[in-house]
């Protein structure tokens, strides 16, 4: 349902997710004492659904969470480990930050070689479509595959992904 | 060493670490209620591919644990909303936050760590979405219900009319218990607007637990009239347990699925039909199966504990199989 127009699921073209689940709190039209269990089942069918759409979805949802796997910083280590990529643990403030967008194989925010690799290897690592990650000198210092999208060149990126063939045509 | 993680008291979890006294292993146990009352402490240390952590207590008399020197964990923790509701803490409390703290850091280090994990959180949360957990099971070859998830009565009615008999169950691992679809649903068919409820065929034949145990396959076959043997007594029914000598091909196909969801051991439920076809329903990451064991004097619990022995001995275990970073699902 959209605006309050049902959609046939055969006319979503692309998906981009960006909450990683629904909130038991949100369903205020539901007595309280089904309203964990309602929550529960909602995005369990959430994942099943998300998962089963044939069209992209950005980012596929894990079995814990609709956006994307919902990694510690532990896990973005390990992973960053895995994938031969740097991880850096402290931050200077004088040291050269860059906020680096993947979204499939097209990067955005670095023009750093080496930086915009070690994203794409850390998102191919985390099994992830998109993923944003601070860089300070070529290093990770943080990552994340729920990203903020603000910036319009970020959106921009994401929707050449979802419908890059489609918007040319436009 | 070995990890065995849960409450003390819970009929697998007793069961598995007698077994592994049996067998003269070296465990250390962590119960839960201890949550409260320890602390987690994980590091991944640069360029070291080795996740590392301990594992401490406020108690002197508790010995700490280092968990690098865990080759094999046997997992079974409840809810921490559960095991707090037990000892009296709720939620804001500073109990129940360190509780949470610890049941994370720990559901984190098991996701991660290299040594054999019975059973990994990250593959036992599928069994939280039926509905994804039956799509995984239909790539192993089993028959699976036609499956409706509506919140649309007009749905129901042309489904069941089409299936004839239908059962309901959750979508998600809460209150997951079968039920048939009966005259007496009809008046209320229409709550169902009020979330995604899921419909399934009703498929008549005898139902099979097949506990697979890494490559070791253990069936027990379910004797009831009840909707769902495993809360017969709800529908003051009988139930009845007896071993099951299953077709190698089947328990092949029961291994190989379980081993394919990244899990150790699973509970596997089938049903085979008057014409000899095997559908799955589900499969359970976590089985509770002492209930079984009781029944039939299966050794389950000492095929897990040899797993965990077996893996703690450097024995028969590669770890790359096991570890997966969220890629249960396509691009």
């Amino acid at each position: 349902m959209v605006s309050g127009s049902v959609v046939d699921v055969r006319d979503i073209r692309a998906v981009v997710t960006r909450r990683p689940a629904v909130i038991s709190d949100e369903l205020v039209n539901i007595d309280d004492a089904d309203r964990g269990y309602l929550t529960a089942e909602i995005n369990a069918f959430l994942v099943a659904w998300l998962s089963a759409l044939t069209c992209p979805v950005v980012n596929r949802p894990t079995t814990t969470c609709l956006c994307g796997p919902p990694w510690s910083d532990v896990h973005w280590q390990l992973a960053a480990q895995r994938a031969d990529v740097q991880w850096h643990t402290s931050a200077a403030n004088d040291a050269e930050k860059n906020d680096v967008l993947v979204c499939g194989t097209a990067t955005i925010g670095t023009s750093r070689r080496d930086e915009s690799d070690a994203a794409l290897r850390l998102a191919a690592q985390a099994g992830v479509t998109m993923l944003a990650a601070r860089f300070i000198d070529g290093k990770v210092y943080a990552a994340t595959a729920r990203p903020a999208l603000d910036d319009p060149q970020w959106r921009e990126l994401v929707l050449d992904h979802l419908c890059g063939s489609e918007r040319v045509a436009r | 060493m070995i990890l065995l993680w849960g409450v003390a008291g819970d009929a697998p979890f007793d069961d598995v670490r007698d077994a592994l006294s049996s067998l003269g292993a070296d465990v250390h146990v962590h119960d839960q209620r201890l949550n409260a009352a320890c602390d987690v402490q994980l590091s991944c240390p640069p360029n070291g591919a080795q996740l590392r952590g301990t594992l401490t207590y406020d108690s002197s008399t508790q010995p700490s644990l280092a968990l690098d020197d865990v080759r094999a964990v046997y997992v079974r923790p409840y809810s921490t909303q559960v095991v707090c509701r037990a000892s009296s803490s709720s939620p804001g409390t500073r109990g129940y936050e360190r509780a949470m703290r610890s049941d994370l850091a720990l559901l984190t280090w098991a996701d991660l760590t290299d040594g054999l994990v019975v059973n990994r959180p990250v593959a036992m949360a599928a069994n939280g979405s039926k509905p994804f957990q039956l799509a995984l099971i239909a790539t192993h070859g089993f028959a699976v219900p036609d499956t409706l998830i509506t919140t649309d009565a007009d749905e129901v009615r042309a489904f069941w009319a089409h299936h004839g008999r239908l059962i309901y169950k959750s979508v998600s691992g809460l209150r997951s218990i079968v039920s048939q679809l009966g005259a007496t649903h009809l008046e209320r068919l229409d709550d169902v607007a009020s979330g995604p409820t899921q419909f399934q065929q009703y498929v008549p034949g005898v139902d099979v637990r097949v506990h697979v145990i890494g490559s070791s396959t253990f069936a027990t076959e379910a004797i009831s009239d009840a909707d769902d043997y495993r809360y017969a007594s709800r529908q003051g029914a009988d139930v009845e347990l007896e071993p099951y000598q299953l077709e190698r091909d089947v328990a092949d196909q029961c291994v190989s699925m379980v081993r394919g969801m990244g899990l150790t051991i699973g509970g596997v439920d089938l049903r085979r039909t008057p014409d000899n076809q095997w559908y799955c329903f589900e499969v359970n990451p976590s089985p509770a199966f002492s209930y079984y064991e009781r029944n039939t004097g299966q050794p389950i619990a000492q095929a897990i504990a040899q797993e965990l022995h077996n893996a703690d001995r450097g024995h028969c275990y590669a770890s790359s199989e096991c570890l997966t970073f969220g890629r249960a699902h396509g691009h």
